[in-house]
Formats: C-alpha cells, structure tokens, sequence
C-alpha cells in the first residue's frame, strides 16, 4: 500500500510529510513524495525562456531536501509531477500508483484551531475518490493508538459506523465512535442511545467489541461539542462525506467542516459509500491490509 | 513499489521519478526517471480516462491560429501603436508608414539570431546567458542590464498608458470630461499607478495566467478596433469631417524621403520597439503541434498581420489628424505621447469607448506578462551568482520567482514615480528610451550569436546567413542606430523637450540607465566576485536549459 505525501518546500508540507511518516509507521506504506510543478498555459503570454526547466531544477531540490527529512525506518519515493495544478495532480498520481490516500497539509491563511483548508486540500475534499487525509499545522509524529469516527445518530450515518467497526477489525486498534450532539446532558444521552442502538444493528460485528467504544460531545455548537471531547495525541478522526458528494467521490460535509475549525489531531475524510474490500468493492482501506494490532 | 530501497545518506541519491499528466504535454519529453536506479517505480500512465478528475483542464499543443495570437498579444498592438506614433511622427512626420517599413528589417535580421540561440542554449536568462557565453561576464551582465533596463521602463510605461485610459474610460461611460483630466494630476497619477503595478505584481506573484479564451478575444478586440478606428480615419479624410484630411500618397512609404539620418535613426529605435516581443513566436517550438513548421509559419502571419495593421492605422491617423501641432494634430505635444486617448472621440464618436477599452485591457494584460520577464531574467542571474543569491528564490507554494518580482514592480514603481515628478511627458520619454534600450541589448545578443557560432557558420549556407550574416548585420544596424540616437538625445530639445542641467531627458534614461549599470555592476563584482572572475561556463552547476 502507498500514500501519495503531498509536499512543497513549507511548513505545511512539512505537517503533511510528518504526518505522511507517522502513518507509514503504523501501517507499513510506502510514502510517495511528490511536489506537483504547474504546467505553464501554453496560451499566456509569458517569455518562452524554459523557466520550467530551472522551476524543475528546485523542485528535485526540494524533494532532495524532503528526502532529508525522511526517518530511515520509513521507505519512500520521490516524484515531481507536471499538472494542471496540485489537487489535479496529486489525484493523477494516486490514480496512477494506486494510492490508498492522499496526504496533504492545511492553509496558514486560516482562524482555525489547527486545520485550515487551502486550495489544494479545499479541490481534493470535493473530489477525490480516495480519502483524503489533513494534517494539522504544526504536527509532530506520534504513533497511531486510536482511530475515531465521527458518526452522527442518523440512519445515514450506518454505512461510516460499519466501516469503523470493519477498521477495528482490520487493524485491531482501538476505535472510539465519536457523536457530536448540539444541545444539553438530554440531547447527548439520546444521540448515546441511538448510536448504540446502530451498533447493535450493524452488519459488521467487532471482533473484539472492548476496543469500540462510544464518546459523545455536547455544546451549544458543533465546535463547543468537539471541545468538550479529549483527542488523544495518537488518535486520528476519520469522517465521512456530505449527502451532496457523488457516489465514490469526496464532499465534505458542513459538519465536518465545523468540526475542523476546533479539531487539533489529523483528519481522514473517505468518500461516499466507503467500504473498502466489503460488498464487492475493490477499494483499498486507508489503514491498509496489514493489521497494525500492537503497533500501539 | 518499492524502487527506492536505497536510502539517502548511504552514499547513494534517492532517485526523483518525473511525470506528466495525461492531459499535459510536458514540453520537450515524457516521463523519465532522474537519478541512479533508473525505471523501476515510474508507474506507466493509463491514459486520459484514468483521471476523471482533470478532464476538461486540458491544455493542449497550439496550432498555427493559437500561435499567431500569442505572437500579436505579446506585441499587444494597441499600447504599442498608441504610445508610439505620436513620438515617431515628430522625428519622421509623413514618413512614418515608411519607417514603420523599415525599422522592420533589423528586428528580422536579430530575431533570426535569437531562434539561433535558444535552440543551441536554451536558458532563462537569454540575453544575460548568451552574450555572457559569447563575450564573457562583464559584458554579459551589462546585456542583462539592458534587458532589465529596457523591461523596467516599458512596465512604467505601460502603467503610465494604463492609467491614462483608465480615467478616460471612466469618463467616457460618465460623460464627464473633467474626470479623465485627473490623470493629468500627478498624485492621483501616481497613486492610481502604483495600485495597478501592485495588482499585476500580485498576479505574477501568485503565477496566474491568461487563459486562452481571454487571448483570443483580447486580440480579436484590439484587431477590430483599431481597423475601425483606422478605416474611419481614412474615410473622415475622404468626405472632409477630419481634423486635417490628408489623402495617403505614395511619398508616405519612402524611406529615402526622410530629411536626415538622425531622424531616420530615432524612427528606426522607436519602431524597433513597436515590433519587439514579436520574436517570442520563433521560440515556442515545443508548444506547438508542428514544432518543424508551426512557430516559423506563426511568425510569418504575426509579421504580416501587425505590419498591414500598423500601416494602416498609421495611414489613418495620419489621413485624420496630418502632422500639424493643432489641436488634435500629430505634433501637438499634449496628445502626442498617448495618441489614441486624444483622437478615439473625435474619429469614432461614441465608440470611442471602445478604443480606451482595447488599449486599457492591451496594456494591463501587458503590464502583467511583461512584469514576468524581469524577474526571471533576474532569476536566471541570481542562480549564477551574478545577483545577490535572493533573487534565485523561488516562491514554494506558488513556484515563481517570488523575491525577483517583487524587486521589478518596487524599481518600477520608484522609478515611475520619480519620472512623473521630473517630468510631465514622462510617458514619451521612457518610448524613447526604450527604443534605446531595446536597440542596445538586442543588438548585443545578435552580436554575440554572430561570434558563439563564428566557427561553425560556415558549414552550410543557411546556417551562414541565419547563425552569422543576419544577426551580425542587424545587430551592427541596431548599435549604430543606438549610438546616433544616444548622441542626438544629449541635446535637450529631444523627445518631449524635457531636459535636467541642459541635457535632454532621454540621454539619462538611455545612456545614464547604462552608466548606473555599470556602477551597479562594479559594486555587485566586488561582492560576488567568482561570477565575474569565472563566469558561466566554469560554474559547477550545469545550465538551467
């Protein structure tokens, strides 16, 4: 299994290669760094001087130096790649190599938390067909101990719960189904209640249902609910996309959106209908084959 | 998977694997792998389907119309025709069609020499690289100087045009003469300018580009207004409502009537720099879908269409306006620097309008490819160490040369402010003296292509002519031209008048920009001596082309 590592010479490339590394660790893929050069419009009227060779020319040293930065225990390719602009091209080499993810860093322009969404992020979260996984600024490595899930109390919301459970089940590591409720203590017991009541009515059953557990959040607002939840450092949150996202593609949903503008730990958004090597799906799940059990 | 088990540190480099999207011809190759363990990992592509996500961003190759556009956008006829005539006509009067005639002949005869060169050494700094590869690092650093001076003054002026029509156009659409007056007030002027030069900078900045739908309807735009406003102009003539009806004759296109070498010299600098860009047709080899024949064939129809085009609208506005100093006569120094924003009312009438709206959006889309050469020239001398190592940056998220174009806009922007203040026909000097630039750092180039393939010239007859007799001849032409107008411009009553301690105006910008070059020069060797002590050539760091 292999990653695509979004990279550019910046703090948030950097977030997005740690980050890149961190999972590499827990799930044994291989890491493909690629920094996406633009393609110069052939129909701009800018000199026709070959710009594009010494533009290629820095970008083999920003991998070169991206490369440096890379842990021994972690293998790695490096790739520049020439598209129309990033999001493009980063889906192009997922396409390509078959990636199970994609890896990117935030916007700095941003009052958010620690998540910000730039352009590049902001095109692979409306269009992607593989999960598209955010790093926070700032992220240091720390091993993987825990997977959430952001689920909500409603019927839709069953196909992301299974898919967690099938993850607990692939990976053996811990997963916490996390529900964020608006409103008070009664409002939090409810969505309690009912997302329990989901799994036990899941068609996939944990193996091991000690390391499923449910957390619910509850504030005035999506953002004060996601405070009110403790993220552990090891701890990654995978969400689902929006109602609106095409079958097999990414949308974020506005909730998630929400939940970014507090969230301090990675994200990991999968397309609509995700179930990944279940009901005759093809996909690769993001966490790998491999389980990763006692890797925590 | 796993090709790259080799692991940086332990003496081996991690190889950088290269490819290009389906839906984007990379220039000049496909995919290849860069480093020791060559092939594994570089995955096959599968073709365009396998990317639903980028379809419809193609960007394909260009065929003969495409390249033809980009040529006339580059030369952006409408700026260049509003901000030229009216200094040309004072040192050629009639002759102008003439001029515009012959001033062609060097710029063939240099751009000849330029495909020449970018085909053996393709390279970001050009002019920098070449001549210093031909004629060693001083010179070549005062060839790039050349280059940036020449680039520096054309975004003021540009500016300077854009922000004159900027206020003609609001008042147009007001019906408010008194509002395209303002322009004429110097803080408003220069305000008004600097937020322009700091939004193209922007863009440049971010790498935006002109797409080509904005391309194509930006030249189609400038060609129908300006056959417009010439044919109207020639028809005004004929029924007696022009200004000064003049009919064309004959005598116009005569070289030979023109009175004396200096003004043959001064109109032949001024129109070098109405044909200049052109020659970017020639290089764009790989972009098209016949590298063989396409950019020779788009030259030829560029030259052709901006020739007529130029007779025409110089036929025409001489039929309308003649070369008196009346009102709204060629020579009246009030118009004459920005010609079109006098003459558009009186020959269209109410379309008028759309003459300031095809020069404002020529010369803002100008302002903003021109902003790009600087900087990369600026790049290109950085990254050989013949400019301090910032200007080599290269921005990481928007991959431009980030530090070089902020450097151009602020030299260009001081320096259009300071010429506003000194002088109020700051726009007519700058056309002179970039006619000046544009003869000296041209005329080096082609200079210095006649030596770097003095040896190899003579194996065939076309590589005689193109590699070594044409650009020798045009770039003799082109310095001789550079000198008489350099020595002519000392005197104060040349250009617009303008003149500083009883030298006219255009000697400092022409021959003064080169003097601060070299001082410029002098300074930077001593802090960066291995450029000049060494040049390109002996430079570890192989040649970014």
């Amino acid at each position: 299994m292999r990653y695509v590592v979004g990279y550019a010479a910046h703090e948030r490339g950097r977030d997005a290669l740690n980050l890149g590394v961190a999972l590499a660790r827990a799930t044994g893929a291989v890491l493909e760094v690629v920094v996406v050069l633009r393609a110069h419009d052939q129909y701009s009227s800018a000199p026709r001087d070959n710009f594009g060779i010494l533009l290629e020319d820095q970008a083999k040293q920003w991998l070169t130096a991206a490369a440096e930065l890379l842990p021994e225990d972690v293998e790695f390719e490096l790739r520049m790649h020439r598209s129309v602009n990033a999001p493009a091209g980063l889906m192009e080499v997922a396409a390509t190599s078959g990636a199970a993810a994609i890896v990117v860093g935030g916007s700095s322009e941003t009052p958010w938390l620690r998540h910000g969404v730039g352009s590049a992020g902001g095109a692979l979260l409306h269009r992607s067909r593989i999960p598209v996984i955010l790093a926070p600024r700032g992220y240091e490595p720390a091993p993987l101990t825990e997977i959430a899930c952001a689920v909500s109390p409603e019927p839709e919301s069953r196909g992301l719960l299974e898919e967690a459970i099938a993850t607990l089940n692939r990976t053996g590591l811990p997963v916490r189904l996390i529900c964020l409720a608006e409103g008070g203590r009664g409002e939090a017991a409810r969505a309690r209640e009912a997302v329990e009541g989901m799994v036990a009515a899941s068609a996939v059953e944990p193996e091991d249902p000690e390391r499923l557990r449910v957390v619910v959040g509850h504030g005035r607002s999506v953002a004060e609910a996601v405070e009110s939840v403790e993220w552990g450092e090891g701890t990654v949150l995978m969400a689902g996309s929006s109602r609106l996202a095409r079958r097999g593609e990414l949308f974020l949903s506005s909730t998630t959106a929400k939940i970014l503008t507090r969230l301090p730990i990675p994200l990991v958004v999968v397309p609509r209908d995700y179930h990944p090597g279940r009901g005759g799906s093809a996909d690769q799940p993001w966490t790998g084959e491999l389980p990763i059990v006692g890797r925590s | 998977m796993g090709s790259s088990q080799d692991r940086p540190g332990g003496g081996s480099r991690v190889p950088i694997h290269t490819s290009t999207s389906p839906v984007v011809r990379k220039v000049g190759g496909s995919s290849v792998v860069i480093g020791v363990d060559s092939g594994a990992g570089a995955a096959p592509h599968s073709g365009p389907d396998a990317v639903p996500s980028a379809k419809g961003l193609s960007v394909g190759t260009i065929g003969l119309l495409g390249a033809a556009v980009i040529g006339v956008s580059t030369i952006a006829p409408a700026y260049t025709l509003s901000g030229a005539l009216g200094p040309t006509v004072s040192v050629v009067g009639f002759h102008l069609p003439a001029i515009f005639l012959v001033g062609f002949i060097p710029m063939l005869l240099v751009a000849l020499g330029y495909r020449e060169l970018n085909n053996a050494m393709p390279d970001s700094g050009t002019t920098f690289t070449w001549v210093s590869k031909a004629f060693g690092p001083w010179i070549g650093w005062m060839g790039g100087w050349g280059l940036l001076a020449a680039t520096i003054l054309v975004l003021s002026n540009l500016a300077g045009i854009a922000v004159d029509f900027f206020y003609l156009l609001i008042s147009q659409i007001a019906g408010n003469p008194g509002i395209a007056e303002l322009a004429r007030n110097v803080p408003v002027n220069v305000g008004t300018c600097l937020v322009f030069m700091a939004g193209a900078c922007w863009i440049s900045y971010r790498g935006l580009q002109e797409t080509k739908r904005f391309q194509f309807s930006l030249v189609g735009f400038q060609l129908a207004v300006l056959i417009a406003f010439a044919v109207t102009g020639l028809v005004r003539a004929a029924n007696g409502s022009a200004f000064d009806g003049q009919m064309p004759q004959l005598e116009w296109f005569n070289p030979a009537g023109i009175d004396s070498f200096s003004a043959f010299s001064a109109g032949v600098s001024l129109s070098v720099f109405i044909y200049w860009g052109w020659d970017t047709v020639l290089t764009m080899n790989e972009e098209t879908k016949n590298p063989e024949k396409t950019p020779g064939r788009a030259a030829i129809v560029v030259i052709g269409v901006v020739v007529v085009l130029y007779l025409l609208v110089a036929c025409g506005t001489l039929a309308f306006a003649g070369i008196g100093d009346g009102e709204l006569g060629m020579t009246n120094a009030s118009i004459q620097e920005n010609i079109f924003a006098a003459l558009a009312t009186p020959v269209l009438g109410p379309l008028g309008v759309l003459m300031s709206i095809a020069v404002l959006m020529s010369s803002i889309a100008s302002l903003q490819s021109t902003m790009i050469s600087p900087a990369r020239t600026m790049l290109a001398m950085g990254h050989y160490r013949a400019l301090p190592a910032s200007f080599s940056r290269i921005h990481p998220r928007f991959q431009t040369p980030s530090y070089a174009t902020v450097a151009s806009t602020v030299i260009a922007a001081v320096f259009y402010a300071v010429m506003r203040f000194i002088s109020e026909d700051v726009l007519w000097d700058t056309i002179a003296a970039l006619g000046l630039m544009v003869c000296y750092y041209y005329g080096l180039t082609a200079l210095a292509c006649a030596w770097y393939f003095r040896r190899d010239a003579f194996r065939s007859v076309r590589g005689f002519l193109a590699r070594f007799a044409a650009p020798l001849l045009g770039g003799v032409l082109l310095l001789v031209f550079f000198v008489r107008t350099t020595i002519d411009s000392f005197d104060p009553s040349y250009g617009s008048g303008s003149s500083l301690f009883g030298i006219g105006l255009v000697f400092y910008l022409g021959a003064g920009m080169i003097l601060l070059g070299l001082v410029v020069m002098l300074v930077i060797s001593r802090r960066l001596p291995a450029f000049f002590r060494e040049g390109i050539d002996l430079r570890s760091e192989p040649a970014p082309g």
